[in-house]
């Protein structure tokens, strides 16, 4: 196991550094200067500007430098926030993005599985046809139209919850009910599947066989086995709920990393757009981590054993 | 039966969706009626609680006056600082840190001004002229990296060129030459190059507010980082902000202000929404007074009528610019005929339908005045469209050519209200141009910035706000070989005639104006250089007790210093 994971980890921080090589000079194809008034300055100003940010450099000697900085854990300052430490802002701006994540990755687990298991064992009655209406509407319906109508209707109308901002708890129930409708999609419709795709074989005509009851042969049996696909998906959608979502911050005015982003790009904030990507990289390659060791955890079957399978 | 049954269902829920739809229509009018009586039976009384809760689309990106070049940024600088001048809620510039309006030599190349002895900072020492000279030449000095301070000052403040060329080399020594001194602690000279009929608007702008010296160099890199590494000497205090990634903030009436007495506004607070249909929501749902420009027609069709709803016409016009580095683009009548073709007023009222109005000039409306005219007035207006015309030049100029079809790329920004205007545009160019194709390359501003720097575009969708109030602003875009012309186009007349405007004309205002006038015929009439689109215009919603809120043609673009919070009967 240690050897296993000590592999792993080896493997992780050469993902990171090919990532982050591969981010940095796509990066530096974008058109473009990080300036703002880059249309208003004359040549030498400009030139005056780049020198004091080293990108009159040549790019493989840029390229070296981050590297150096990175592996001392320096990612720079940002040019859109006046020198504001990369690390100091994704700080700041992840927290918001992960309590969201988080939040609507339990919620949504929660209720699609509920809702896949209920329709796999009620299969082709209405509550398996309500369970797939829900899904398809959870999936189809914009989360900018749905986050909307939340908006309007439980903020604006009813005044149930705050419409808008990240002050408390309070604010998070709404952002994060919209968040969710696309875990429970997803979660509910494989759950279905698997489960029924379960409830078919040998073992569990076995079970019955053996005289096992009904919520034995449901969650013991059927249930455990179903649930290695869904952790197979339910990890990336992870990271992705928690790296944000720019429509969903923008709609309820959350301080979060995924709008920050988005117009880090934008405007060529070379150091924060390197930055973000290097965290989101290092989050998918820990939760993928994460999900090979639950698979053992689940089921005894997939067994972790000094990497010779 | 089942008929009956049906019919009566169909009956029932029609009535209740008529009763509903009246319920809904009815209430909004009722309330308005009765607010629009209390308004007028009864007198404005102060609110106990005098608290503006304010939503802005933006954080601030830096509180540095010498570094920052935002417009958020401006208007919270000139909420807590203040320069030699300010400008008031009729738009005029008024003496601020400044004790009286500025005294100047007989070539209007020196400038003396007197500033007030009791303007203070927030640490108690007072404002002196040293602390103009500090942010003046800490703007400048390269080492601060500030974009602005050489962009206003090169060419025009005296001996900026010489620093700005130094670069990184420029010793303190040479930055003490900047053309800023103090006489004594409370005069100040300024030396420019050349007479500058703008530069009082120069001097009400953040880029030229003062800095204590000894404050700013004790904070090292923490200075105007956060709340706590800022000194004040304006109306409002900052009280709480973390630093540019905040999306809060809040102001508190500054009570050592020279002018405190005559600040109501207790406090503000900000939050930021990026969001224009859950900025409309907050304030529906009353968590906020103010709202961002909301461009959208969609949201502001709501609000039509409103009391509201607040609309005024900002200084930023847009255009579409032509390379003469395409042949096809050095013809005069194919610019004319692409000139004339536009229905600029179907542009506006249909397309962007935001109270934008349509323009057939490039100095804006309600921006430059001389003696209190404004630019417009009487200023003529060129190529309004006419699509017969515009056929004719067409026909000739592909002659001329000897092309029967030409083919352009229109480059213009990925927003949504940019890729409809160029649809819009495409769409009346093609029909009324026989044989001309238009390919649309939406991108975004960065890429549209390069595209247009590297001249890779034969069409492109561009605006300008200004930097200062006045119309060189505009006209010196255009000179040849001008940074900003970016489209090979050169006129010897236009270049004589704003030339002069910056120059020789520079002390007598009316023959200035009158350069200029003619400068813009030729840009715009001879030579259909550029196709003027629209004026812009600012929508914001704001609650009908907020009295006094003051926006501006240009930075600041809104001021809190005369807001009154009064009682409504809501």
């Amino acid at each position: 196991m240690a050897k296993y994971l000590l592999q792993r980890i080896v493997y992780m921080i050469l993902t990171l550094f090919i990532v982050a090589s591969v981010t940095f000079f796509l990066m530096k194809l974008i058109p473009g200067t990080p300036f703002n008034s880059a249309e208003k300055l004359t040549p030498q100003q400009l030139h005056i500007m780049q020198e004091k940010y080293g990108l009159n450099d040549p790019v493989p000697i840029q390229y070296v430098h981050y590297i150096a900085n990175l592996v001392k854990g320096d990612l720079g300052v940002s040019f859109q926030f006046d020198n504001t430490p990369v690390t100091k802002l994704l700080q700041i701006r992840i927290g918001p993005s992960a309590v969201l994540g988080i939040q609507a990755m339990i919620l949504g687990a929660l209720i699609g599985i509920v809702l896949g298991v209920v329709a796999a064992l009620k299969q082709n009655t209405w509550v398996d046809y309500g369970s797939t209406f829900i899904a398809v509407v959870g999936k189809s319906i914009p989360s900018f139209i749905f986050a909307g109508l939340l908006q309007y209707y439980l903020g604006v109308k009813l005044g149930w919850f705050p419409v808008m901002f990240w002050k408390g708890p309070e604010y998070t129930i709404m952002p994060t009910i919209a968040l969710a409708m696309f875990p429970i999609s997803i979660t509910a419709r494989f759950m279905r599947t698997e489960m029924v795709e379960v409830l078919g074989t040998e073992y569990i005509t076995l079970a019955k066989a053996k005289g096992a009851s009904y919520w034995q042969i449901s969650v013991k049996h059927a249930l455990r086995n179903a649930l290695i696909p869904v952790v197979t998906v339910l990890g990336p959608l992870a990271v992705g709920l928690m790296t944000g979502s720019l429509v969903i911050e923008n709609i309820f005015g959350i301080p979060g990393i995924g709008e920050q982003f988005v117009k880090a790009i934008m405007v060529n904030d070379y150091p924060v757009i390197m930055g973000t990507n290097i965290l989101f990289a290092a989050l998918f390659v820990v939760i993928i981590l994460v999900v090979d060791i639950l698979y053992g955890i689940i089921d005894p079957r997939i067994r972790i054993s000094g990497g010779k399978s | 039966m089942k008929k009956s049954k049906l019919s009566l269902l169909l009956v029932l829920s029609l009535v209740l969706s008529m009763f509903l739809a009246a319920c809904s229509g009815g209430t909004k009018n009722e309330e308005k009626s009765k607010d629009e009586g209390k308004t007028k039976t009864t007198e404005e009384k102060l609110a106990a609680d005098q608290t503006l809760n304010v939503l802005e689309s933006a954080e601030i990106p830096t509180m540095d006056s010498a570094k920052n070049q935002d417009t958020m940024g401006g208007i919270m600088l000139n909420a807590v600082n203040e320069g030699l001048f300010r400008l008031d809620e009729n738009q005029k510039i008024v003496p601020a840190a400044a004790e009286s309006m500025p005294k100047y030599n007989e070539d209007k190349t020196v400038i003396t001004i007197k500033l007030r002895k009791d303007a203070k900072w927030s640490n108690g020492d007072p404002v002196t002229a040293h602390d103009f000279v500090f942010g003046w030449q800490r703007a400048l000095d390269p080492k601060t990296a500030s974009e602005y301070g050489p962009y206003f000052m090169e060419d025009r403040i005296k001996n900026a060129s010489e620093i700005i060329a130094k670069g990184e080399k420029a010793t303190p020594e040479d930055i003490k030459t900047l053309g800023i001194k103090a006489l004594d602690d409370y005069t100040l000279e300024i030396d420019l190059v050349r007479p500058l009929p703008y530069i009082e608007s120069y001097l009400a702008f953040y880029t030229f507010f003062p800095q204590n010296q000894k404050y700013v160099e004790a904070q090292g890199d923490k200075y105007a980082t956060d709340a706590a590494h800022i000194l004040f000497n304006g109306p409002f205090k900052m009280t709480k902000w973390d630093g540019p990634t905040a999306t809060e903030w809040a102001l508190e009436k500054n009570d050592t202000y020279w002018n405190a007495k005559n600040i109501t506004l207790k406090k503000v607070n900000f939050n930021v929404s990026k969001d224009p249909q859950a900025s409309a929501n907050a304030f529906e749902a009353g968590e906020v007074d103010v709202t961002p420009k909301l461009a959208q027609a969609a949201i502001l069709s709501q609000y039509q009528g409103s009391e509201e709803l607040l609309t005024y016409t900002e200084p930023s016009v847009f255009w579409l610019k032509m390379n003469q580095k395409n042949p096809a683009f050095q013809n005069l009548n194919i610019r004319k005929a692409i000139a004339l073709t536009v229905d600029k007023n179907a542009l506006v009222k249909d397309v962007l339908a935001n109270g934008s109005i349509a323009a057939d000039y490039i100095v804006p409306k309600e921006f430059a005045f001389n003696n209190g005219k404004d630019f417009r007035d009487g200023a003529a207006t060129y190529m309004k469209m006419n699509k017969e015309e515009a056929k004719k030049f067409w026909e000739k100029g592909l002659q001329e050519l000897g092309q029967k079809e030409l083919t352009f790329t229109y480059v213009g920004q990925d927003t949504e209200s940019s890729k409809k205007t160029d649809a819009f545009v495409k769409d009346q160019l093609e029909k009324t141009l026989p044989g001309l194709k238009i390919n649309i390359e939406s991108v975004p501003f960065k890429i549209r910035i390069d595209r247009e720097n590297k001249q890779d575009y034969d069409l492109l969708f561009a605006g300008w706000g200004p930097d200062y109030a006045d119309p060189m602003t505009y006209m010196d875009l255009f000179l040849t070989g001008g940074q900003n012309n970016r489209m090979s186009y050169s006129s010897a007349k236009y270049d004589e005639l704003v030339k002069a405007a910056q120059t020789t004309l520079g002390a007598k205002a009316d023959e200035r104006w009158k350069a200029l006038h003619d400068a813009e015929k030729v840009l715009l009439e001879d030579d259909a250089a550029i196709v003027p689109m629209y004026q812009r215009a600012a929508n914001i919603l704001v609650n009908p007790k907020v009295k006094g809120l003051v926006t501006h043609a240009m930075s600041p673009d809104m001021d809190f210093q005369h807001v009154k919070i009064v009682e409504t009967n809501k």
